[in-house]
């Protein structure tokens, strides 16, 4: 970390875990809640950790989500081990799913789930290492204006 | 009613301060201090999970008088069709109806087509509509308010029609003046309601138009005298008919069946309602177009103002539905041309009211928010609730609102204690603890009620004297009984296996050796084997079986060495 957090914790995550699934971004939304963030800023971070919350219950063995909180932005890191990507710029091409347009539409079906968390943040960088694991970092700005999607 | 009271009221003087209440509420909002019940009200849902709890009667239902009946000139009682359940399956609708007679009510009338018809209106309102997906029903008021607490994104997916009997009054009322020659505001509109949410939702209506009813009486209340009134009362064939699917209304599966939008989902009891609306937010809704949401866990039989079983009750309602065979549906065009005169609407914006802080300084956030994790890690994370508090993550916050303290929390206070000042100084500590211990050698459960048994031997005697310590945290005091004189170091033995107990630690007051003893679910318990010295140690990771608290115990200091 280049500078300081005003607040930072970490939530475990567990790969096959499908009947906590989605537990940890219920658990992170309400911190954002106490902190009193904007709707719109909670919003958008509620969809990205679902997304890849549910990424690292369907994909990896286990993993770690962090939250911390600086006084201009949100920043998320999820550090999983588990297979990795092998073709990222293939997982995030958008479309990249078998589901129908209707499903689509109404928030489904976004392949692994990155090319929504990238649309619903403001900063957003995946790394990978094929049979290690994958690290998501992704950021939304508490200050600027709701960005568009 | 009184103005604006809440339906839920507690009733300080039958509280027993378990606290039972303060755990099963789904936001958190109440807390038990002193024996006195208190509601956070602006995050209250009303939906009546503390009344179920209460098991002393603290909490209850406030619902209309019979001197609110008095201030009309016709009184017509509109029953939820969840009442028709109650009597069991040989009693129809319409006796039930007529028994209302006798209860100070001028007419009961059957809102079963008022049921029917908010279903196709919410269907044709389905049909046009654009978004956004799911569409939410509003018929729960409880869920409505969750929605407004804590997931205020989702306002923009509540289907604005109003529930059945809000809409009831107005398809009635006018009908009913003409019908008894008086002004439509001589007319008391009374519901009969399975549960608080649904009262509530009349003193403080959801949005800001006021309530088309003008009070509500609780099916638990009405029961005893609706049941006499039915025994009075001579059966009759003279029932108007009721509607079929609008008493599939209140079963199960909710206003689901006969709609035309059938992908739809329906969603029973906090949890799942929150799991489901946790998954609309984060935008996974199932591909639905429609969620029927109800705070309790079986829909409105199991409100907790109803009194049959919530079971029996949907079992009578099918066999008295299959009795009554089909009736024609509704016409769509009448729906559809009353949509126009809006009965239907709920005709406001649905007000965000988290239950968070606004939007403001995030240091001075982050900085409460750091200092209630800090508070909550010291605490024992047992969610005992024994504070007042339902969790140990609410009493860090009371804490950091000034609300509470940490010494609230008992084992807290006991750690402290036991740091700050050795047991036999008592300190100040209002809530005392007795040990459950065990000998470490043969696990014998030493503790006889109020009582600590073990097996003294003076020096220079072989024989061991069966002693009675007070078992009470800081009271064991001089009573380490055997011969020899005030300050004679003792030899304790366990008086089942006779092993020594002797500890390799050192009384921290006077030196001598200290008797170890293991306290049941973990820690340990010792006693200094001097005669007259009473230190005692508490060490490990004790839980609630090996320090059992005295409820209602004075620390007073004339009980010492009782």
């Amino acid at each position: 970390m280049d500078r300081d957090s005003l607040y930072r914790e970490s939530f475990p995550i567990k790969g096959d875990d499908f009947e906590r699934g989605g537990e940890v971004a219920t658990r992170v939304k309400g911190l954002l809640q106490q902190l009193g963030l904007p709707r719109d800023v909670i919003r958008r971070l509620s969809i990205a950790n679902f997304e890849a919350e549910m990424n690292v219950v369907m994909y990896a063995r286990e993993a770690t989500l962090e939250v911390l909180v600086f006084p201009d932005l949100i920043r998320v890191q999820v550090v999983d081990r588990g297979p990795g990507i092998a073709d990222i710029d293939w997982a995030m091409q958008e479309g990249h799913s078998t589901a129908t347009e209707a499903m689509r539409a109404r928030g489904f079906g976004a392949g692994l789930g990155l090319p929504n968390i990238q649309r619903n943040t403001d900063e957003f960088e995946v790394k990978s290492d094929v049979g290690v694991g994958t690290t998501l970092r992704y950021a939304v700005h508490t200050t600027s204006r709701p960005k568009e999607g | 009613m009184a103005e604006r009271e809440p339906a839920i009221i507690a009733d300080h003087s039958l509280c027993i301060g378990c606290s039972a209440c303060t755990r099963v509420c789904p936001t958190h909002a109440l807390r038990v201090r002193d024996k006195i019940v208190q509601s956070k009200q602006e995050r209250c849902l009303k939906c009546g999970a503390c009344i179920f709890a209460c098991k002393h009667g603290a909490l209850r239902a406030h619902t209309s008088t019979s001197a609110d009946l008095e201030r009309f000139k016709i009184r017509v009682a509109l029953p939820s069709l969840v009442l028709y359940g109650q009597f069991g399956e040989d009693v129809r609708p319409g006796q039930i109806l007529r028994a209302f007679r006798s209860l100070g009510f001028d007419l009961a009338c059957d809102i079963s087509w008022v049921c029917e018809m908010v279903a196709t209106a919410s269907d044709a309102y389905l049909t046009d509509c654009r978004g956004p997906w799911p569409q939410i029903s509003m018929t729960c008021p409880a869920v409505v308010r969750l929605i407004q607490l804590k997931y205020p994104d989702l306002i923009p997916h509540l289907v604005p029609i109003d529930p059945p009997c809000e809409v009831a009054p107005r398809v009635y009322r006018g009908r009913l003046a003409a019908e008894y020659g008086v002004k439509p505001s001589e007319i008391g509109m009374f519901y009969i309601s399975p549960c608080t949410a649904l009262v509530d939702a009349i003193e403080r209506p959801l949005g800001r138009r006021p309530s088309s009813l003008d009070g509500a009486f609780s099916i638990s209340e009405l029961y005893g005298p609706l049941l006499r009134a039915l025994r009075n009362s001579p059966d009759s064939d003279s029932d108007e008919p009721v509607s079929i699917r609008g008493l599939r209304w209140v079963m199960a599966s909710g206003e689901i069946p006969g709609m035309r939008n059938v992908n739809s989902i329906s969603v029973k009891g906090l949890q799942d309602v929150t799991y489901v609306l946790d998954r609309i937010e984060a935008g996974r809704c199932y591909g639905a177009d429609f969620v029927n949401a109800y705070i309790c866990s079986d829909g409105c039989f199991s409100g907790q103002l109803t009194i049959a079983g919530r079971y029996s009750a949907q079992r009578y309602l099918h066999e008295i539905m299959r009795r009554i065979g089909d009736s024609p549906p509704v016409r769509e065009e009448r729906v559809r041309s009353l949509l126009q005169t809006r009965i239907f609407d709920f005709d406001d914006a649905i007000i965000p009211q988290p239950d968070s802080p606004p939007a403001g300084d995030l240091r001075q956030a982050a900085a409460r928010q750091r200092q209630k994790r800090e508070l909550w890690s010291r605490l024992p994370k047992r969610d005992c609730g024994a504070c007042g508090a339902p969790d140990c993550d609410s009493l860090a916050g009371d804490v950091v609102d000034g609300e509470a303290e940490l010494t609230d929390c008992p084992f807290f206070r006991l750690e402290q204690l036991a740091r700050d000042a050795p047991f036999s100084k008592t300190a100040a500590c209002s809530t005392r603890f007795a040990v459950m211990a065990c000998c470490p050698h043969c696990s014998t459960m030493l503790t006889q009620g109020p009582h600590l048994e073990i097996a003294a031997v003076t020096p220079g005697s072989e024989r061991p004297v069966r002693a009675r310590l007070s078992a009470v945290v800081g009271e064991m005091g001089a009573k380490l009984s055997g011969e020899g004189p005030e300050g004679t170091t003792m030899q304790i033995r366990c008086p089942e296996c006779g092993a020594s107990l002797e500890s390799t630690e050192r009384c921290s007051l006077c030196g001598a050796p200290l008797a170890r003893l293991n306290l049941r679910g973990g820690g340990t318990y010792q006693l200094c084997s001097r005669r007259g010295c009473g230190g005692q140690t508490i060490s490990g990771p004790c839980t609630s079986e090996g320090l059992v608290a005295l409820a209602g115990y004075a620390s007073d200091s004339s009980q010492e060495g009782s």
